[in-house]
C-alpha cells in the first residue's frame, strides 16, 4: 500500500509539475510580440507614367519642320503611319551649307500651357533604324516668348526606348512649344546616308514610372507592368538558363537601411524553372544578391530578409532590383510577381 | 477458473516486478529522491532556453504532421516521425501561431531570423514541453541502465547521482533541445544487454540508436568484434559478424522503407544566403548545408571529415590524412589484435575513441553527450579521473560559446579577442581529453612515474 502511495504521488508529481509550470508561464510570462514596422514601402509599383497633362500618341496633327541643317530638298522630312511618326534625314559626311559638318532635322509642335512644377516629366518613346553612334535624338522646349531651351540628348537605338527628362531642370516658366531633333551631333563626318527615327508617343506627366526594366539577355518578348498594385515581370521566347530580367528602382529611397533593415515582400513565380531574384545596390557599382529562390507552387510567398546578414549596413540604398533568373532553359514564358515591398524596423512589445 | 488463475499469476508477477536491480533495491527511497531532484531541474530548464535546434526539429515534425510530407534535413527521419506522432496526439493543445509562417508561406533569411518570431508566439512553451518531455523518459531510463551496469551498490548509486546532476546531460537535451539522449540511451542499453550476453538484442538496440543518430553506428563494428572474439573458426566468425551487423542495420532499413513511402516537402531555399543556411530545394535540386546531394552522405562528409583535423601530405596530389577515420581505424585494430577483450576494455576503448575524437575534431555541443555515461563509469571505477573530468565540464561550457554570438560579442566588448580566447580554452579541453586517454591506456607503472611515485 505504501508503495502504491509512493507511486501515485510520484505520478502526480511527474504530471502536475510540468502542467502547473506551463500554466504559470503562459499566465505570468507571456512572450513579447514582435512586429515589423514599415519605414518605407512600395505597394503601387509604378511602371507607367501617371496623370498626363498633355500626350500626343497619334502624332498626326500640329507637327511641322522646325529647321534643317545640311540637308537638300527631299533628303529630310517626316511621315506618320499607324500612329508612328517617322522622321528622316540624310547624312553624307559633309554639310552643303557650311563647313562645320553639323547636319540634321528638327520638327516642332505647339502645346497647351502646362504648369511644369506640377507636371514635370517629359517622355518620348522612340526607336531608330540603326544604332550608329554618330546620331543623336534630342529635344528642346520653348517658352511663351519664343526662347528655346535644350533638353536631353540620347544615342539612337534599334529597340523602343524612352527618353525621359525632368523639365524643371531646364526652365521654370511655361512651355509653349516642343521640338525634336535628329542630328549627327556626335560625329559630324558621319556618312550613313538616309536614317530614320520613329516616335510612338510624347507626353508630359505628373509622375514618372518608378520601376524600369533591365535584362542581361533579351528574350523574344519582355516587359514589366503593374496589375492591381502587383509588379509583373514577364519574359517569353528563348529563355536560356542564367537569363536575368529585373525591375529597378532608384527614386525616393528615403529611409535609413541600417534602421529599416528587414525587407519584406510577397513573391509568386510562374514555375520552378524561374527563380525570384532580389538585388540591393548600395552604390552604382556595389550590388548584393539577397534572394535567389524557386517555388514549386503558384502561391504567394512572403520573404523577410535581414539586410545585415548580407553585410548591408549602408544608411542610403542606391537601388532596389526585383526580378527573376531563369534556372532551366525554356521556350515558354517566365513570370514573377511582387507585391507589398517594405523595409521595416523591428519592434518588440 | 483457469483464466482467473492465469490472471492472478500475472498480477503476482507484476507485483514482484522491480525495475531496480537487486543490489540497489534497499536504496529505492534515495533513488526516488534523486529522481525527483533530477526531474525538477530538468523540467525547470525545458521552457527557459528555446534553442534554434529544437525549433528546427519542431518545425520539420510539425510539417510532417500537417502535410504528411518530409523536409529533408541532416536529422535521420525516425525522430521526425516520433515527434510528428506526438504532435498529432497533443494536437488540441498546440497553438498554430508558432508555425504561422508555414500557413502563411513566410520564409526568413537568415533562417535564424525565424527564431525570435516563433519565440514571440503564445503557445511556444507547450511545444517545448511536448518536444523535451520524452527526453526525460530516455534520460531516466539511462540512469536506470547505469544502476544495472554496475554491480556494487555504492558504485551504482554514485553513478546514478552523478547522472542526475550531470550538467552536460541536463544541458544538451533540455537547453539545446537536441534529442541525442535517445541514441545515447540505446547505446548504453545495448551495453547492458551485451553485459548479459544478449547479442542480438544488443545489436538491435544499437541499430535503434543508429536510426536516430547515424553517429551511433560507429559503435557497431567495435561491439561486433567484441562479440565474435570467442568464436572459433573464421567462417563462423564472419557469419556471426554479418548476422550481427545485419541486425543492427534492420531499424535503419525499416526507417528508410518508411521514408520511401513518405513524399518530400518542397522547402524552397534562398541560394543567395550563407552556406549553412542553404537547406532545401532550388529548382529540382535538393541542397543541404550549401551542397547539392543526398543528406546522409553530406552529413557524413561534413561532420566526419570536414570537421576533423587533417594533414595534407604532398603538394602535387590532394592527399589528405583525416584524423577522425584514423583514430577509428586504430580503435578497430586494437580490438582485432588484442587476444582477450573484457567488457571493461570494450567500453574504455569506445571512450578513448570518443575522447580522441573530441580532442581532434570540431564537434557540435550535443555530441559530447555520448561520452558522459562512459566518463561517469570511468570516474566511478577509478576516482583518479575525477579531477580531469571535473575540469572537462567547465571547459566544455566555454567551448559551446562558439554557438553563442552574444557571448562572443561580450568577450569582444570587454577587450578580449574572442576567437583566440575561445580557442585557448578549446585547446585546454583537447589537452584534458588526451590526458584522460593517456591515463586509460598507459600501463600503471608509467602512470606512477608520471605521478612521481617511482
Amino acid at each position: 500500500m505504501s508503495q502504491l502511495r509512493i507511486f501515485v504521488l510520484l505520478m502526480l508529481l511527474i504530471i502536475l509539475t510540468p502542467a502547473t509550470y506551463l500554466w504559470a508561464l503562459n499566465m505570468f510570462f507571456p512572450p513579447h510580440r514582435i512586429r515589423l514596422i514599415p519605414q518605407w514601402k512600395d505597394d503601387t509599383f509604378l511602371t507607367e507614367p501617371q496623370e498626363p497633362a498633355w500626350i500626343d500618341s497619334n502624332l498626326t496633327e500640329g507637327w511641322s519642320i522646325n529647321w534643317q541643317s545640311g540637308q537638300r530638298e527631299g533628303d529630310y522630312g517626316f511621315t506618320v503611319k499607324d500612329g508612328v511618326l517617322g522622321l528622316y534625314a540624310t547624312f553624307r559626311g559633309y554639310n552643303y551649307s557650311d563647313g562645320i559638318g553639323f547636319s540634321g532635322v528638327s520638327i516642332k509642335k505647339a502645346i497647351p500651357s502646362i504648369d511644369r512644377q506640377t507636371y514635370p516629366y517629359l517622355r518620348i518613346e522612340h526607336k531608330e533604324n540603326s544604332s550608329d553612334s554618330a546620331l543623336v535624338l534630342s529635344f528642346s522646349i520653348s517658352d511663351d516668348k519664343g526662347q528655346w531651351f535644350d533638353g536631353k540628348q540620347v544615342h539612337i537605338s534599334k529597340k523602343w526606348s524612352i527618353l525621359e527628362c525632368d523639365l524643371r531642370k531646364l526652365h521654370n516658366g511655361t512651355i509653349a512649344e516642343i521640338s525634336i531633333q535628329f542630328t549627327n551631333e556626335y560625329n559630324r563626318h558621319y556618312a550613313g546616308d538616309i536614317q530614320h527615327a520613329y516616335i510612338k508617343s510624347i507626353g508630359i506627366y505628373k509622375r514618372n514610372p518608378e520601376w524600369t526594366l533591365v535584362y542581361n539577355r533579351q528574350p523574344n518578348e519582355t516587359n514589366i507592368s503593374t496589375e492591381g498594385n502587383i509588379l509583373k515581370i514577364f519574359g517569353s521566347g528563348n529563355l536560356s538558363a542564367g537569363t536575368i530580367m529585373s525591375a529597378q528602382r532608384t527614386s525616393n529611397l528615403t529611409f535609413d537601411a541600417t534602421v529599416a533593415r528587414y525587407l519584406n515582400v510577397s513573391i509568386k513565380t510562374s514555375g520552378i524553372e524561374v527563380a525570384a531574384r532580389i538585388v540591393i545596390w548600395t552604390s552604382p557599382s556595389q550590388w548584393i544578391v539577397i534572394l535567389l529562390k524557386t517555388y514549386n507552387d503558384f502561391s504567394w510567398h512572403i520573404e523577410i530578409i535581414d539586410l545585415f546578414s548580407f553585410g548591408i549596413n549602408a544608411s542610403n540604398l542606391y537601388m532596389i532590383e526585383l526580378g527573376w533568373q531563369q534556372v532551366y532553359d525554356s521556350t515558354n514564358q517566365s513570370i514573377v510577381w511582387y507585391r507589398q515591398l517594405s523595409f521595416n524596423l523591428w519592434e518588440q512589445s | 477458473m483457469f483464466e482467473i488463475r492465469r490472471f492472478q499469476q500475472a498480477l503476482t508477477r507484476l507485483k514482484s516486478f522491480n525495475i531496480l536491480p537487486q543490489h540497489v533495491a534497499p536504496y529505492s527511497h534515495t533513488i526516488i529522491l534523486w529522481v525527483i531532484l533530477g526531474y525538477l531541474i530538468r523540467v525547470a530548464l525545458i521552457p527557459l532556453v528555446p534553442n534554434s535546434d529544437s525549433l528546427t526539429l519542431m518545425r520539420v515534425s510539425f510539417v510532417l504532421k500537417e502535410r504528411y510530407q518530409l523536409i529533408p534535413t541532416a536529422y535521420p527521419e525516425p525522430v521526425t516521425y516520433l515527434f510528428a506522432f506526438l504532435y498529432s496526439v497533443f494536437d488540441p493543445f498546440l497553438s498554430k501561431g508558432v508555425f504561422k509562417d508555414f500557413f502563411m508561406n513566410t520564409a526568413y533569411t537568415p533562417d535564424l531570423l525565424s527564431v525570435p518570431f516563433r519565440l514571440s508566439e503564445p503557445g511556444l512553451f507547450t511545444y517545448l514541453f511536448i518536444l523535451k518531455m520524452p527526453f526525460l523518459v530516455f534520460d531516466l531510463l539511462l540512469g536506470l541502465t547505469l544502476l544495472h551496469l554496475l554491480k556494487d551498490h555504492k558504485q551504482s548509486l554514485l553513478a546514478f547521482k552523478l547522472w542526475m546532476i550531470n550538467p552536460i546531460s541536463i544541458y544538451v537535451p533540455y537547453a539545446v533541445g537536441q534529442y541525442d539522449i535517445i541514441p545515447v540511451f540505446f547505446i548504453m542499453f545495448s551495453l547492458y544487454l551485451l553485459q548479459n550476453k544478449r547479442m542480438e538484442l544488443t545489436m538491435l538496440s544499437l541499430g535503434i540508436a543508429g536510426a536516430f543518430k547515424t553517429f551511433a553506428l560507429l559503435f557497431v563494428l567495435p561491439i561486433t568484434l567484441f562479440s565474435v572474439k570467442e568464436i572459433k573458426g573464421l567462417k563462423e566468425k564472419i557469419a556471426k559478424s554479418l548476422l550481427l551487423i545485419a541486425i543492427s542495420l534492420f531499424p535503419i532499413v525499416l526507417s528508410k522503407i518508411a521514408v520511401y513511402f513518405t513524399p518530400l516537402y518542397y522547402l524552397p531555399t534562398n541560394i543567395a544566403s550563407s552556406q549553412f543556411d542553404i537547406n532545401g530545394f532550388f529548382g529540382n535540386t535538393l541542397y543541404l548545408l550549401g551542397k547539392p546531394g543526398s543528406p546522409p552522405l553530406i552529413g557524413l562528409f561534413t561532420f566526419g571529415l570536414d570537421y576533423s583535423i587533417s594533414f595534407k601530405t604532398f603538394a602535387l596530389f590532394y592527399d589528405v590524412v583525416y584524423l577522425f577515420p584514423l583514430i577509428y581505424t586504430l580503435l578497430l585494430l586494437a580490438l582485432i589484435y588484442r587476444k582477450n577483450i573484457s567488457f571493461d576494455i570494450l567500453w574504455k576503448s569506445i571512450l578513448v575513441f570518443l575522447l580522441l575524437y573530441y580532442a581532434s575534431s570540431l564537434f557540435h555541443q550535443q555530441w559530447f553527450l555520448y561520452a558522459q555515461p562512459f566518463l561517469i563509469l570511468l570516474v566511478i571505477e577509478d576516482s583518479r579521473f575525477l579531477k580531469a573530468y571535473a575540469a572537462l565540464i567547465p571547459l566544455y561550457f566555454i567551448y559551446v560559446l562558439y554557438w553563442a554570438p552574444e557571448a562572443v560579442a561580450f568577450i569582444e566588448a570587454i577587450g578580449l579577442p574572442s576567437v583566440q580566447f575561445l580557442n585557448i580554452f578549446r585547446s585546454i579541453f583537447s589537452g584534458v581529453c588526451i590526458f584522460i586517454v593517456a591515463l586509460i591506456i598507459l600501463p600503471g607503472n608509467i602512470l606512477e612515474k608520471i605521478r612521481g611515485k617511482q
